[in-house]
């Protein structure tokens, strides 16, 4: 009766990603004017579920192959991922939504012993290592790839004028497309196959339409705050971030894991700082960005293990 | 559309705007040659011109600013284009008080440096015609536009050589002092054009190197 209920956790995580990662998408966009708040959340929102529903369901043998789940761990998985993001957020240490989740699928691995896929772990954690990494490798060559068409064609302001205007939409709706595909997973991937009628379409469209949910409702204060700190980029810059970051999601969305385009985006910024012979990212941010991947995976394993003791105990048992 | 047409127009606007301020110019170049002519009633009503189309030139400027309000250009841009508005129309500003200096100071000129005073004008405005070269360039070509701004520098750096050498020459001759003083003042006005004239090739080069990878 209540199965409709099952995939809220899952639901809540994917309205926490929408609210906070926009910002990724459109957010030198908006904060330059280019387009406005309202219209980039509304592109946004339409390019996460087309982008979910078309290469969405790449990722989610990755987040149900880790362990062996069933309904009640899924939940608590799910769950125990939304409040650590939730806590992280609260605590202003980065945070992604796609090591939370895998942390709370080996947190309840753990608790109830079940077979966790190190090879596939491996994997994931190559994956998430080489993000950053591999933006940095991307911005840096579409920079120089794309400063020499640039410097051919765009010979006037006029051309400067349209060409950013233009790119900057289109690139913008890459990047929200590439976000559904490759993130959508984190938030009801865990539930296929575990739910029964939990189709993999389903699992797209719900949780598309819930990080969408949350970029319309929810993005507007990430947007102006964390969209500013790539908007002092020039114009040319800001847009390479955004679709290196765009491009980086999707290639990893092929490999079928989940990443964080927070991350992705920092390396895109440190790939257009290497081009132009400039530090753009601290040491700081680096240290924020190590310390959100121990910190989410750790305290999101520790809060399942707990959650899931707690449910085994009084409600299982009980 | 609608965006592309607002365009257009400010485009054209800013070259009207730059028109407006070089006829600005030219009618403070009579202005003074009247007045080193003798012919006061000419040179009044040419100082008269000169006030009538620096406020034409400042009704175009408010146009091109109401226009960016409005949304034309992407606001990455519409800074440095308001900027470069300003800049040129403090051009027209300076050739009006240069005018009105004149005209109420009445200063009086030696016959000996009359020439110096002609050729100060024609120098200084002389940085004029590469800048409308590179602002018009700016919308075609900035390669183009960066070569002028060039050529700009280079025509003031000229102007305040021969600043320079006008106000030793006035410095060194047997005029009283307060005379002198007034010929320096006459000398900075007209000088002043071609430094107003370089601050607009500043702001249109800081325009192309901002726009370019």
């Amino acid at each position: 009766m209540f199965k409709f209920l099952i995939p809220l956790p899952g639901l809540y995580m994917g309205w926490g990603l929408g609210s906070n990662d926009a910002a990724n998408v459109f957010g030198p966009q908006v904060n330059s004017e280019i387009i406005k708040y309202r219209r980039a959340v509304i592109l946004t929102a339409i390019f996460v579920i087309i982008g979910a529903l078309l290469e969405g369901r790449k990722c989610f043998e990755t987040v149900g192959g880790i362990t062996n789940l069933v309904v009640w761990t899924a939940v608590v998985s799910a769950l125990a991922a939304a409040l650590t993001v939730n806590l992280m957020s609260y605590l202003k240490i980065p945070v992604s939504t796609s090591q939370a989740i895998v942390g709370a699928i080996i947190g309840v691995g753990l608790l109830r012993h079940t077979r966790i896929e190190y090879t596939l772990l491996r994997k994931v954690f190559l994956c998430w290592i080489l993000t950053p990494l591999g933006a940095v490798v991307i911005a840096y060559l579409l920079y120089k790839f794309l400063a020499f068409a640039w410097q051919r064609r765009v010979k006037n302001l006029i051309v400067f004028n349209r060409i950013v205007g233009i790119s900057s939409i289109i690139i913008g709706c890459y990047a929200a497309y590439t976000l559904g595909a490759n993130n959508v997973a984190n938030t009801t991937g865990i539930f296929v196959g575990v739910v029964p009628g939990f189709s993999p379409l389903m699992a797209t469209l719900l949780g598309g339409g819930s990080i969408a949910l949350g970029a319309l409702t929810y993005s507007r204060n990430v947007m102006y705050t964390v969209g500013k700190k790539i908007t002092p980029l020039d114009p040319f810059s800001a847009l390479i971030v955004v679709l290196a970051q765009a491009v980086t999601l999707h290639i990893y969305a092929q490999l079928h894991v989940p990443v964080s385009s927070s991350q992705a985006v920092v390396g895109a910024v440190v790939g257009v700082g290497l081009v132009k012979g400039m530090r753009m990212v601290n040491k700081k941010t680096l240290g924020n960005i190590f310390t959100g991947w121990i910190f989410t995976l750790i305290g999101s394993g520790a809060v399942a293990y707990s959650l899931g003791w707690i449910v085994r105990l009084f409600i299982i048992h009980g | 559309m609608l965006r592309k047409r607002r365009e257009e127009e400010v485009v054209s606007l800013m070259d009207q705007h730059l028109e407006k301020v070089g006829e600005c110019l030219e009618s403070m170049e009579k202005t003074i040659e009247d007045y080193l002519g003798g012919n006061i009633d000419s040179a009044k009503a040419n100082a008269l011109k000169t006030h009538n189309l620096e406020g034409a030139a400042d009704g175009l400027r408010r146009r091109i600013i109401a226009e960016f309000y409005k949304g034309a250009f992407l606001p990455a841009l519409r800074e440095g284009l308001i900027d470069l508005t300003l800049a040129v129309d403090e051009i027209a500003d300076r050739a009006e008080s240069t005018c009105d200096f004149i005209m109420l100071t009445r200063p009086e000129i030696p016959e000996e440096f009359k020439e110096d005073f002609r050729k100060i004008t024609f120098d200084s405005m002389a940085a004029f015609p590469p800048l409308r070269e590179g602002k018009m360039n700016l919308f075609k070509d900035f390669s183009l536009s960066r070569e002028k701004t060039i050529e700009v520098h280079g025509l003031e750096g000229k102007v305040d050589a021969e600043e320079w050498k006008m106000n030793r020459r006035v410095f060194t001759s047997e005029l009283l002092l307060s005379q002198k003083m007034l010929l320096r003042e006459v000398i900075w006005h007209i000088a002043s054009i071609s430094d107003v004239i370089e601050d607009a090739a500043d702001v249109l080069e800081v325009l192309i190197i901002k726009k370019q990878v």
